[in-house]
C-alpha cells in the first residue's frame, strides 16, 4: 500500500506504543533527530529501567548519565523491517519483558526475527541463574522420585527393625540389630525387605520366589543344623512352606477343610469315600474336584464330565429351571489396596500379641522356649484360625445361596 | 500510575483512534470482527468485541454467528498480551467449553506488541474456521475432526451456533 518513500515521508510511528514523532509529548531536551540506521543499539540495563520506572529519565538532572543511558524520545530502528522504527525505551521494555519470559534466548525483532544486537554489560550473574533455574527445572522429577524413594526405604528400614524385636523379642532382637558397627547387607538390604516381603506374601506373585528366599539370604550363614525346637534361622526357612501349605488349596490340608465343609453340606456317601482317597493315595477324583468347584466358583477348574462316571451330588441339588444364585465370594486375596497394605504390616504385632498369649500356658512356653517360635506359632495359628472361621463361613452362606439349611415353614395358624 | 500502565493507556487511545479511522474508511471493516471496544467510557483495561466467522464464501459452520469476547489489558500492556476469553458459550476444538479460554499461540508464547487488539481479534476469527485439533481445550470438538467426521463436527458447531449465538 505504501511505497518505501511515502514510509519515509510520513511521521514515524513507534510499532510499540504506536505514537508518531510528529506527536511526541515535549520533552525537557529534545533529542535531535537521529539516524535511524545507527547500527548498534546502545541500551540501558534493566535495573535501570526498572529503576526510573516512575520518572521519566531524560527529566531527572540528578541521574547521572552513564554510556548506556538514553533519551526516552530517542528512536531506533534495530533491525531490517523498512518503517518498524520504536521508541528506545518502548523497545527496552520489550526486551526486558524477553528477558524474563524467555531468560537465555536471543531477543528478536518479532516481524523478521533479526536478532537484536544490544549493547549491555554482560549479565554473568543473570546467566548462572538461569543455567541453575533450568537444571533445578530439569532435576526436579529426579529429585522428587529419589526423596520419595529415600523416605519409603528409610521408613521401610524402621518398620524392618520394629518387626524385629517384636517378633523375635528383645534378646535375640538385640543380637541380630547390634552388629557391633558392621552395618552389612543385612541392615541394607535385608531389614527394609521385610515390609514388601511381608507385602508379597498375602499376594501369589512371590510363590515362585519365596520358598527359595530364605536359603540364598541365609546362605552364607553357619552350617544350619535340625534341632528340636528348631532354631530360628530353621524356622525362617520352613515358614515360606508353610505359607505354602496354607495357601494351595490343592494341598492336603484344604484339601481336608473342603472336605468338613462338603461334608456339612451335604451329607453324602460318595465324597466321604473320596476323603479317604485323598488321604491315603494322595489323588483327587474328578467328583471331588467338581465338588470343590462348586464350592470354590473362582478356582477355573475344568471338569471333564465325560470322564466321570458317577453322579455330581452337588451339582444336581439345584433345582431345576432355577438360576443359579450369584455365590458368595470365596475368601481369597484381600480385596483392596488399604486391607492388603494394613493386613500385612500389622502381621508382626499380631504375632507378638499371639505369641505373648502362647507364652502365657506354662506347658507351651516350655516346649516353645523362644520369642521367636511362639511368635511363628502364635501367627500361624492366628492365620490358621481366620481361615478355618472364613471358610466355614463361605461354606455357611454357601449353603445358604443353594436353598440348604434355610427352610420356610408352612403356615399353621 | 506506574510508567507501563501510563504507556498502556496512551497506546489503548490509540489502537481506539485507529478503529475508528477503520470503521470511517469505505471497506475498513473487518469481517471477522463486528465490534470492539471498551466496556464502557471510563473502563480503558477492560474491552469487549463481538467476532464473527470471517469467512465469507463457503459454509463454515459459525456462518451467522456472533460471539462476545472480553478483553482484559494488563498494566504493561503492548508487552504483555491482553487475556481474551469468550464470553458467549463456543464450540471449537481450542476453545474451552465452560470458561470460553481460547488456546491460541499468539495470546500467550507468540504475542509481541507488534500485535494490537484488533489484529488478535481477527486473528480469534480466522482460528474459528481453522482449528488445530492436537492442541484442543474441547476434546469432543476435537476428537469428531480427528476421526475427520466433518459431517458431524459441522452440524455440532451449527448446532451450537444457533442455540448460543449472540442476537443484539
Amino acid at each position: 500500500m505504501y511505497s518505501i518513500e511515502a514510509e519515509r515521508i510520513e511521521a514515524r510511528t513507534c510499532w510499540i506504543c504506536l505514537e508518531s514523532e510528529s506527536e511526541d509529548t515535549p520533552r525537557d531536551n529534545p533529542e535531535p533527530r537521529r539516524s535511524s540506521r545507527v547500527g548498534r543499539m546502545s541500551s540501558l540495563s534493566i535495573a535501570a529501567i526498572l529503576g526510573n520506572s516512575n520518572s521519566t529519565p531524560s527529566a531527572s538532572p540528578l541521574s547521572a548519565p552513564s554510556s548506556r543511558t538514553t533519551d526516552a524520545s530517542a528512536w531506533v530502528h534495530p533491525c531490517r523491517c523498512l518503517g518498524l522504527d520504536a521508541h528506545h525505551l518502548c523497545l527496552l521494555r520489550f526486551v526486558a519483558e524477553r528477558r524474563t519470559t524467555h531468560p537465555g534466548d536471543p531477543v528478536k525483532c518479532p516481524v523478521c526475527l533479526y536478532v537484536y544486537d544490544i549493547d549491555e554489560e554482560a549479565d554473568w550473574l543473570g546467566a548462572v541463574l538461569a543455567f541453575g533455574d533450568r537444571a533445578t527445572r530439569s532435576l526436579v522429577p529426579y529429585a522428587t522420585f529419589t526423596a520419595i524413594s529415600a523416605t519409603v526405604y528409610i521408613m521401610s528400614t524402621a518398620y524392618g527393625a520394629y518387626a524385629i524385636v517384636a517378633t523375635c523379642g528383645p534378646q535375640l532382637a538385640d543380637s541380630i540389630l547390634s552388629d557391633d558397627g558392621m552395618w552389612g547387607s543385612r541392615t541394607w538390604i535385608g531389614m527394609p525387605m521385610i515390609p514388601i516381603a511381608l507385602i508379597a506374601s498375602r499376594l501369589d506373585i512371590a510363590d515362585n520366589v519365596l520358598p527359595v528366599l530364605p536359603f540364598l539370604i541365609l546362605s552364607n550363614q553357619q552350617p544350619i543344623s535340625i534341632t528340636l525346637p528348631p532354631s530360628p534361622t530353621v524356622t525362617l526357612c520352613f515358614l515360606p512352606w508353610a505359607r505354602q501349605a496354607i495357601r494351595k488349596q490343592d494341598l492336603v490340608v484344604y484339601r481336608v477343610l473342603i472336605y468338613f465343609a462338603t461334608w456339612q453340606f451335604n451329607n453324602n456317601r460318595a465324597i466321604y469315600k473320596e476323603i479317604w482317597r485323598l488321604v491315603y493315595h494322595f489323588t483327587i477324583s474328578k467328583s471331588l474336584t467338581a465338588a470343590s468347584t462348586t464350592l470354590h466358583p473362582n478356582t477355573d477348574t475344568t471338569i471333564n464330565t465325560a470322564v466321570v462316571g458317577e453322579q455330581q451330588p452337588i451339582a444336581n441339588a439345584q433345582p431345576q429351571g432355577f438360576p443359579p444364585p450369584a455365590p458368595p465370594r470365596r475368601p481369597g486375596p484381600p480385596s483392596s489396596l488399604p486391607r492388603l497394605l494394613m493386613g500385612a504390616l500389622l502381621l508382626p504385632a499380631i504375632a507378638s500379641f499371639a505369641g505373648t498369649v502362647l507364652g502365657a500356658v506354662p506347658f507351651l512356653r516350655s516346649k516353645l522356649p523362644s520369642v521367636f517360635l511362639r511368635s511363628t506359632v502364635g501367627a500361624g495359628l492366628v492365620i490358621l484360625g481366620r481361615d478355618i472361621i472364613l471358610y466355614w463361613d463361605f461354606v455357611r452362606r454357601r449353603k445358604r445361596a443353594m436353598g440348604n439349611g434355610r427352610r420356610i415353614r408352612d403356615f399353621t395358624g | 500510575m506506574t510508567e507501563g500502565s501510563n504507556t498502556a493507556a496512551k497506546r489503548l487511545l490509540k489502537e481506539i483512534n485507529e478503529i475508528h479511522k477503520a470503521a470511517a474508511r469505505p471497506g475498513g471493516v473487518d469481517s471477522g470482527v463486528l465490534h470492539l471496544s471498551p466496556i464502557a467510557e471510563d473502563s480503558l483495561f477492560s474491552w469487549v468485541a463481538v467476532i464473527t466467522s470471517s469467512e465469507t464464501s463457503g459454509d463454515s459452520p459459525y456462518k451467522g454467528g456472533r460471539f462476545k469476547v472480553a478483553i482484559e489489558i494488563p498494566e504493561d500492556y503492548p508487552v504483555r498480551p491482553p487475556t481474551m476469553k469468550f464470553i458467549s458459550k463456543v464450540c471449537h476444538p481450542n476453545v474451552h467449553w465452560k470458561t470460553g479460554e481460547i488456546c491460541l499461540d499468539l495470546l500467550k508464547s507468540a504475542w509481541s506488541p507488534a500485535w494490537t487488539l484488533k489484529t488478535a481479534c481477527v486473528a480469534i476469527s480466522l482460528l474459528l474456521d481453522a482449528p488445530e485439533p492436537d492442541s484442543p481445550l474441547n476434546c469432543d470438538a476435537a476428537n469428531l475432526l480427528r476421526c475427520n467426521d466433518r459431517r458431524g463436527y459441522d452440524s455440532l458447531i451449527k448446532m451450537y451456533t444457533s442455540l448460543y449465538s449472540e442476537t443484539d
